[in-house]
C-alpha cells in the first residue's frame, strides 16, 4: 500500500516536476512578457517590473513618476492603399553599395522581411520608419500645445516655465504618396530631388514669438543637407537654419530631429543593429487628445502600454555630415507600425542625456466629435510627444492635438490639406502679418 | 458759411460710424445696393448671440444665426451657426470674402461625398478654422463651425507679452514655495504630539 502511496507520490512529483519545467520554459521563451500582466498598474515603486522592458530613459521615467497601465496587444492595421502599395513594390527595393542610400523604391514599406543577420539589417530598419505606414502622403496637425517645465526633486514634472501653441504641425511627402494624386511620386521630386517638406508655424502663443516658425526640405541626395529656413517674429526675419541645429536642444529639450521619433537625415548616420525583443510600448494610447494631469504635471495620468515587437538601432553621427552634436542615439522601433514608441539619446561620455517617448492612438478620427478627418479606416497618429532631458532637468510635453483646443478635427492625415506651397517662407511669412 | 460747416459735422457724425461699422463689422453676403444707414448699421451687429469679443472682421453668410458658443478655450473660441445656402456656393463665398477681409487663406480640405468643408485662415499671427458641414437638425442648412482668436483691443495687444508672462510667474512662484515645504520637514522635524 504504501509502495503504492510512494509510486503514486513519486509520479505525481514527477508530473507537477515536469509542469513546472514546462511552466519555466513557457516563461522563459515568452521572456518579458511575463513580468507585466495586463492590468497591471505600473508606478514607481512597482518600476524593476519593466526594467526590461524598456529603454534605460524610459525605466527613469518610470522611476520619477511616469505610470503606465498595461493593457493586451493590439494589432495596428496598416491603411488598405499602404498595404497595396507594400505588396505591389516591395521586392523591387534594394539598399544602394554606399549602404546610405535605396533604389527601386516606389511606394508602400521598402522592405517588409529583414534578416536580422543581414549586414544592411539596420539600414533597412531605418528606411522603412522614412516611409512609413503613419503619414504616407502628408499630414496636417493644427493647434499644437507644448508644455516646458524643469523636474522637481526626484524628476517629477515641475510647475509650468513656458506653454507654446503652434498652428500646423505639417509635412508633405514627395515620394511614396499612396493616396492622394500626384501617386506615387510627386513630379516635383524629379527636378527639385526634395522626398520630404516639413513645417511648424505660426506660433501662437506666447505672444513675443506669435508668427514665428520653421520650414524644412529634405533631399534624396545623400551629400545635400537638409534646406531649413526659420521665421522669428520679433525681427521679422528669415533666416536659413544648420542642419546640426535640428539636433540642438537650445532651451527646450524637444528638437527638431525627434519630433516624430527619429527625424535626422537618415545618411548623416551610421546604423548598428542591437537586436530585436519584446518590449512596451504605448502604440494604442486610451486617451486622444491625451489628457494633461494638472495636480502633477502629466506624470501620473496612467497611459495603455502593451508588449510590443521592437527592434533596437544605434545610430552613430557620421563624419563629414552636419549630424548633431549627440554620440549615440538609441532607437526602439515597433515593427508593426514602424514608428519608434521611444528614443534614448547619449553623450560622448557615455551617460544618458535625453528621451523622448511618443504615445500614438490608431482610430478613424482623433477626437469623438471631428467631422471632416474622418477616415474610412484606422490610422495611427500621435497623441503626444515628451523628452526628458536628464542634463538640464526639463520636462517637455506636446500634445497632439492639444487637449485644450476647440478645433475637435485634429490630425488631418493623407487628405491633401496642405500643398507644396505651403512649405514656402513666402507662405510662413504671410501667416505671421 | 457755418451752415456749410454744421452740415459738413453732420453728415461725418453721421456716414462715421457707418463706414467704421462697414469695415469692421462682419461682412454680408447682401449685394451692395441694400446700403442703407440704418440697415447697414443693424446688420453689422451681427446675428444675435454673437459673443462678445467676437472678431468681426469675418465673413458670415446672410441669414446665419448662431447656434452655440463655446467658452473659450486657451486663446481660442468657438462659434457654431446654422445657416441657408449651398455647399459649393458657400464655399466660394468664404474663399472671396476672407481675403478681402485681410485674412490669409491657409490649408483646406473638402470632401464632397459627405458634404464637410474646412480652411484655415491667419491674420497677424492669429490662426482661425471654419468648417462647413451639414446641419444635423435642418438639412436645408449648413453648419458653420468657427473657430477664432477673440480680438484684443489696442492696449491688451500690447500688454499680450505681460499676461502670457503673468500666467507663468505666479506658477513660478508656487513651484518655488512648493519645494521649499518639501525641504522643510527634513529640517526641522515636528515633535511627536503627546
Amino acid at each position: 500500500m504504501g509502495e503504492v502511496t510512494l509510486q503514486s507520490r513519486d509520479a505525481q512529483s514527477a508530473f507537477l516536476i515536469s509542469i513546472l519545467i514546462i511552466a519555466a520554459f513557457v516563461l522563459f521563451a515568452n521572456g518579458a512578457s511575463a513580468q507585466v500582466q495586463p492590468d497591471d498598474v505600473i508606478t514607481p515603486e512597482r518600476a524593476d517590473k519593466v526594467k526590461d522592458l524598456v529603454s534605460p530613459g524610459v525605466y527613469q521615467r518610470v522611476k520619477n513618476g511616469l505610470a503606465m497601465k498595461i493593457v493586451e496587444t493590439q494589432a495596428i492595421e496598416w491603411p488598405p492603399p499602404y498595404k497595396a502599395a507594400t505588396e505591389a513594390n516591395a521586392s523591387k527595393v534594394s539598399i544602394g553599395p554606399d549602404h546610405r542610400t535605396i533604389s527601386g523604391y516606389v511606394a508602400g514599406l521598402p522592405f517588409p522581411n529583414i534578416d536580422p543577420n543581414d549586414p544592411d539589417a539596420a539600414s533597412k530598419v531605418i528606411w522603412n520608419m522614412q516611409f512609413r505606414p503613419i503619414f504616407s502622403d502628408d499630414y496636417d496637425l493644427r493647434f499644437v500645445d507644448c508644455d516646458f517645465g524643469y523636474t522637481k526633486n526626484g524628476g517629477r514634472q515641475g510647475d509650468l516655465l513656458e506653454s507654446i501653441q503652434a498652428g500646423h504641425y505639417a509635412g508633405y511627402n514627395l515620394v511614396g504618396r499612396t493616396e492622394v494624386q500626384p501617386m506615387p511620386t510627386d513630379p516635383d521630386f524629379q527636378s527639385s530631388g526634395r522626398y520630404w517638406l516639413f513645417a511648424l508655424y505660426p506660433v501662437l502663443a506666447p505672444a513675443e514669438l506669435r508668427g514665428s516658425g520653421l520650414i524644412r526640405h529634405r533631399f534624396a541626395d545623400p551629400g545635400k543637407s537638409d534646406n531649413i529656413w526659420a521665421y522669428t517674429a520679433g525681427d521679422r526675419h528669415v533666416r536659413e537654419v544648420g542642419e546640426e541645429m535640428m539636433n540642438d536642444p537650445g532651451g527646450m529639450g524637444l528638437t527638431a530631429d525627434h519630433l516624430a521619433g527619429f527625424n535626422a537625415k537618415v545618411q548623416n548616420y551610421d546604423y548598428k543593429f542591437l537586436g530585436h525583443k519584446g518590449m512596451l510600448g504605448s502604440m494604442n494610447a486610451s486617451n486622444s487628445p491625451e489628457n494633461r494631469c494638472v495636480e502633477d504635471g502629466g506624470v501620473k495620468c496612467a497611459e495603455a502600454w502593451e508588449m510590443r515587437q521592437i527592434d533596437i538601432i544605434e545610430a552613430t553621427p557620421r563624419s563629414g555630415t552636419n549630424a548633431g552634436a549627440s554620440a549615440k542615439t538609441v532607437i526602439y522601433v515597433d515593427t508593426e507600425a514602424w514608428f519608434p514608441p521611444y528614443v534614448d539619446v547619449y553623450v560622448t561620455s557615455g551617460e544618458l542625456y535625453q528621451t523622448s517617448i511618443y504615445w500614438l492612438a490608431n482610430r478613424d478620427r482623433t477626437t469623438s466629435d471631428a467631422a471632416v478627418a474622418v477616415y474610412p479606416f484606422k490610422r495611427s497618429f500621435i497623441v503626444a510627444i515628451e523628452t526628458q532631458d536628464f542634463k538640464q532637468g526639463t520636462l517637455t510635453k506636446c500634445y497632439t492635438p492639444g487637449p485644450d483646443t476647440p478645433d475637435r478635427e485634429g490630425w488631418y492625415i493623407n487628405m491633401g490639406t496642405t500643398q507644396k506651397e505651403f512649405y514656402q517662407t513666402e507662405t510662413m511669412v504671410r501667416a505671421a502679418q | 458759411m457755418y451752415k456749410l460747416i454744421a452740415a459738413t459735422f453732420l453728415a461725418v457724425a453721421l456716414l462715421g460710424p457707418s463706414a467704421n461699422a462697414a469695415e469692421s463689422g462682419p461682412t454680408a453676403m447682401a449685394s451692395p445696393g441694400t446700403h442703407h444707414l440704418l440697415a447697414s448699421l443693424s446688420r453689422h451687429k451681427g446675428p444675435a448671440g454673437l459673443p462678445s469679443k467676437w472678431d468681426k472682421r469675418i465673413p458670415l453668410p446672410e441669414g446665419a444665426i448662431v447656434k452655440g458658443v463655446k467658452p473659450p478655450t486657451g486663446a481660442a473660441q468657438a462659434v457654431e451657426f446654422s445657416a441657408p445656402g449651398d455647399f459649393d456656393h458657400t464655399i466660394a463665398f468664404y474663399k472671396e470674402a476672407l481675403p478681402k477681409a485681410g485674412f490669409q487663406l491657409g490649408p483646406e480640405v473638402k470632401v464632397p461625398a459627405r458634404k464637410v468643408y474646412s480652411l484655415n485662415f491667419t491674420r497677424a499671427g492669429v490662426q482661425d478654422t471654419l468648417a462647413i458641414l451639414p446641419d444635423k437638425s435642418d438639412p436645408s442648412k449648413l453648419a458653420l463651425r468657427i473657430i477664432y482668436t477673440p480680438e484684443k483691443g489696442w492696449i491688451r495687444t500690447k500688454l499680450a507679452k505681460w499676461e502670457d508672462r503673468a500666467r507663468i510667474v505666479p506658477k513660478w512662484w508656487r513651484h518655488r514655495e512648493e519645494e521649499k515645504r518639501e525641504k522643510a520637514p527634513a529640517a526641522a522635524p515636528t515633535q511627536p504630539k503627546p
